[in-house]
């Protein structure tokens, strides 16, 4: 047993950290908040280089062959530098076809996902606060698809796209097809922008071993590791600005409330980073197990963030309520993570009912409860 | 990262509930055959690892993992773990750390085995929070000390052979120079104690008066002026977690069975929303303090030091006793209007009352603003409190 990252895992994640950290606070995350997305793009392909787009490609075709877990660690870094790109999509589309597509597929794609020639979007929501894979409507009819997919990540950009079909079917649409129009959607988290792909007719290529349930668990993970970077970013930034910040002839962080305000979303968010973890290894686990875990994660790791990022802004006074002042990014961070593939408490009333097939279904996870 | 055990683990695990198994029920609640017990789970490697042999341990190195493999195996077993309270959690590793060889051979193997219960007099009437200004004293004459003053709130004196106290015993001294940790044989004249009634009804805490009463002068650990120091070697508030998720798994557990045998006017409550979002909650923070623990167990294991992890135990553990507390009394429904019954004792009390247990673990051990204040100084690294 081993339940915390080891040194690899670490340096994999300073690397990320360091190279995010430089060309995020260098001016590119705020130029994407502002709508200029060149910087973004160096910075995609930047990421291709350190090889962060085929993190879980397996290493016969030119990925790193990492584990969900790593891609939490690393998702993690993402929300803490907010980091402008596609990352979340192209990981889980990029997953979809790893770990459901035929051998031509995964000949065929996933050597171009891991070096970032060709990136993916992954296409679930259908509105209307539809997003797992039971409520999704659209047909496959003759191999080809009708209708529209709503908050794509990165629908605009991307390349390729995975999209979640009736009956919890997932297959691959070339975006670039004539039956494809992207339409970019005015996001509130300028970081990671989302669009509306529309369907008219467009082919889409099975992919015949697809779970989606568990990709849905994984994306899950992802965003909840994503709103734990955030909201620490947000708690460092703001312990940052109490130490320096002066009033009343002191220091605003020598302020007892103030103290305790830190303290208390400190004390919640500090033990909810490792349920990320949990519920990543979950995913080794029987489906109940792993819906349970992840469902759970997402819905507390969204409402930690939540409260963190807003007590973080409250504590800022004026500035943290402009524009210019980069707090927000976070906090926008967070309410995406919160939002995107349903809120909170629609995935704990699926973890409360999951629990109990859970404890039936074998020791639990740890052997240890 | 992975949470399996492992071969080595599994067969540890097999060997203590294979131990657990030979515990006969009808002795529960024996104290002999607990003692007895207790001793021989030690001899067999499974309790007390990390504490010598000749002092009643295993002598086999500390293991937090095989720590908690035992800990789920004598549980579901019904046997007799270590006892709980504050001598196994806070005099023995005080002892074993800056104890005499003779308090060692003296205190330690009967503080395991349960034989000896030992209760902590730290608060006063006008010391609690700010404990360094207790003023109990101790003087020394004949070669013994003579104590006097009082202690308040502590929990168990009614039935404890021992008290490890903090005395003031250097009264020109600056105030956390002047203090000792002392020893003290409770069953003397110069004792009175005085139960205190509890919100609960139960009589858990005491006043406890000292009129002359008297302890050997080598019954102190560290020297004369060090208590505060030896006070401070175990930092109870990140320890008392290890322990707290299967009672919250307990309870919580406790709680949603008797959600399923109510409903509200025809409806049943677990099909209710708001019911099963409250729960939600939380398991949510539930699951979160078992990962955390599981994290500090990894780092332990590893010699690496948890830092903020720990730091954070003790306030967020008490988020989680609310949390279930407000289940517990959503869970009471019009039950919530009765008392509870006569004679509970802190052992008898059910989850139906948790609203009021949680509350005792917001202010003892160091109450919730205490915890904010170490979290944001020590765990943020913001400006100290000023102190008087
Ligand atoms: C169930 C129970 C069992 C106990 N068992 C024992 C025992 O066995 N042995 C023992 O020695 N003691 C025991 N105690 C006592 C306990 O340790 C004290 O009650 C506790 O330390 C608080 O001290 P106090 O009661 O004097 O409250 P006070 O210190 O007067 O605190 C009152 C309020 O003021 C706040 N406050 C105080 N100082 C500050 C500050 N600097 N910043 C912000 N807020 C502050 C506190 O948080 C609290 O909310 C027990 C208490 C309880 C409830």
């Amino acid at each position: 047993m081993r339940f915390h990252p080891s040194d690899d895992q670490l340096a994999l994640r300073d690397a990320v950290r360091r190279y995010l950290g430089d060309v995020c606070d260098g001016g590119v995350r705020r130029q994407a908040v502002e709508g200029d997305i060149a910087g973004a793009a160096e910075l995609w392909r930047g990421c291709a280089e350190l090889g962060l787009t085929g993190l879980v490609v397996p290493e016969e075709y030119g990925g790193l062959g990492l584990g969900l877990i790593d891609l939490a660690l690393i998702s993690d870094v993402f929300g803490y530098e907010a980091a402008p790109a596609p990352f979340l999509g192209h990981a889980l589309a990029t997953l979809a076809i790893a770990q459901g597509g035929s051998p031509g597929q995964k000949a065929d794609l996933l050597p171009r996902l891991a070096t970032g020639e060709v990136t993916a979007a992954l296409a679930i929501g259908e509105g209307g606060e539809a997003w797992s894979p039971h409520a999704w409507r659209i047909d496959v009819e003759a191999g080809r698809i009708r209708g529209a997919k709503h908050f794509v990540t990165a629908a605009t950009e991307a390349d390729i796209a995975v999209v979640g079909t009736r009956g919890g079917a997932l297959g691959v649409v070339d975006c670039r097809d004539p039956g494809v129009t992207a339409a970019p959607i005015r996001s509130l988290d300028m970081t990671r922008p989302l669009g509306t792909l529309e369907f008219d007719g467009t082919p889409v290529d099975p992919l015949p071993g697809a779970d989606a349930e568990r990709l849905f668990d994984a994306l899950l993970v992802q965003l909840a590791a994503d709103a734990h970077g955030a909201a620490r970013r947000a708690i460092d930034m703001t312990v940052a600005y109490v130490l320096e910040r002066q009033q009343f002839g002191r220091r605003i962080g020598s302020f007892q409330a103030v103290k305790h305000q830190l303290a208390n979303i400190t004390a919640c968010l500090v033990p909810a980073e490792p349920l990320v973890w949990y519920a990543a290894l979950a995913d080794g686990s029987g489906p109940a197990d792993r819906g349970f875990a992840a469902a759970l994660a997402k819905a507390h790791l969204a409402d930690r963030a939540m409260d963190t990022t807003r007590t973080c802004v409250e504590l800022h006074g004026g500035i943290g309520y402009t524009w210019d002042y980069d707090l927000h990014i976070w906090l926008k961070r967070a309410m995406f993570d919160f939002s995107y593939a349903n809120v909170p408490t629609v995935h704990r009333a699926r973890a409360m009912a999951l629990r109990r097939t859970a404890r039936v279904e074998g020791p639990s996870l740890t052997g240890l409860l | 990262m992975d949470l399996d055990l492992g071969a080595e683990y599994e067969t540890f695990q097999k060997r203590a509930e294979d131990f657990a198994r030979g515990w006969n029920a009808a002795d529960a609640g024996v104290r002999d055959a607990e003692i007895a017990w207790r001793i021989e789970a030690a001899e067999a490697g499974l309790l007390y690892l990390d504490v010598p042999r000749e002092y009643g341990g295993a002598g086999t190195g500390g293991d937090p993992l095989k720590d908690a493999i035992v800990r789920l195996a004598f549980h579901r077993a019904g046997a007799p773990h270590i006892p709980t309270g504050v001598g196994t959690r806070m005099m023995v590793p005080t002892i074993l750390k800056r104890g005499t060889e003779a308090q060692k051979q003296r205190f330690v193997p009967p503080a395991l085995s349960g034989a000896e219960i030992w209760c902590q007099g730290y608060s006063e009437p006008n010391a609690g929070s700010d404990l360094a200004s207790l003023r109990t004293r101790a003087e020394l004459s004949d070669g013994q000390w003579v104590i006097n003053g009082s202690k308040i709130w502590t929990s168990g004196a009614e039935k404890s052979d021992f008290m490890f106290i903090l005395t003031r015993t250097e009264p020109d001294a600056p105030r956390h120079r002047g203090i000792s940790y002392l020893l003290l044989d409770m069953r003397q004249d110069g004792i009175t104690i005085r139960p205190l009634r509890q919100m609960t009804g139960e009589a858990g805490f005491n006043e406890v008066f000292f009129d002359d009463a008297r302890t050997p002068e080598d019954w102190i650990v560290g020297g004369r002026g060090d208590g505060w120091s030896v006070a401070r070697t175990t930092l109870g508030f990140e320890r008392t977690a290890i322990n707290a998720p299967s009672v919250m798994f307990d309870v919580l557990r406790m709680i949603t069975e008797r959600l399923g045998t109510m409903t509200r006017m025809g409806k049943p409550l677990l099909e209710d929303e708001a019911v099963i979002d409250a729960i939600g909650v939380a398991e949510g923070y539930a699951m979160a303090h078992l990962a955390n623990v599981l994290r500090q167990v990894s780092m332990d294991r590893a010699g690496q030091v948890p830092g903020i992890a720990a730091t954070c135990n003790k306030l967020h553990a008490t988020n989680v006793g609310l949390r279930l507390g407000e289940l517990a009394q959503m869970a009471q429904g019009d039950a919530g209007l009765t008392a509870p019954p006569e004679g509970m004792t802190r052992d008898t009390m059910d989850d139906r009352f948790w609203v009021m247990r949680a509350l005792g673990v917001t202010i003892a051990g160091g109450t919730s603003n205490i915890q904010r204040n170490i979290i944001a100084e020590r765990g943020l690294g913001l400006p100290r409190e000023e102190r008087g």
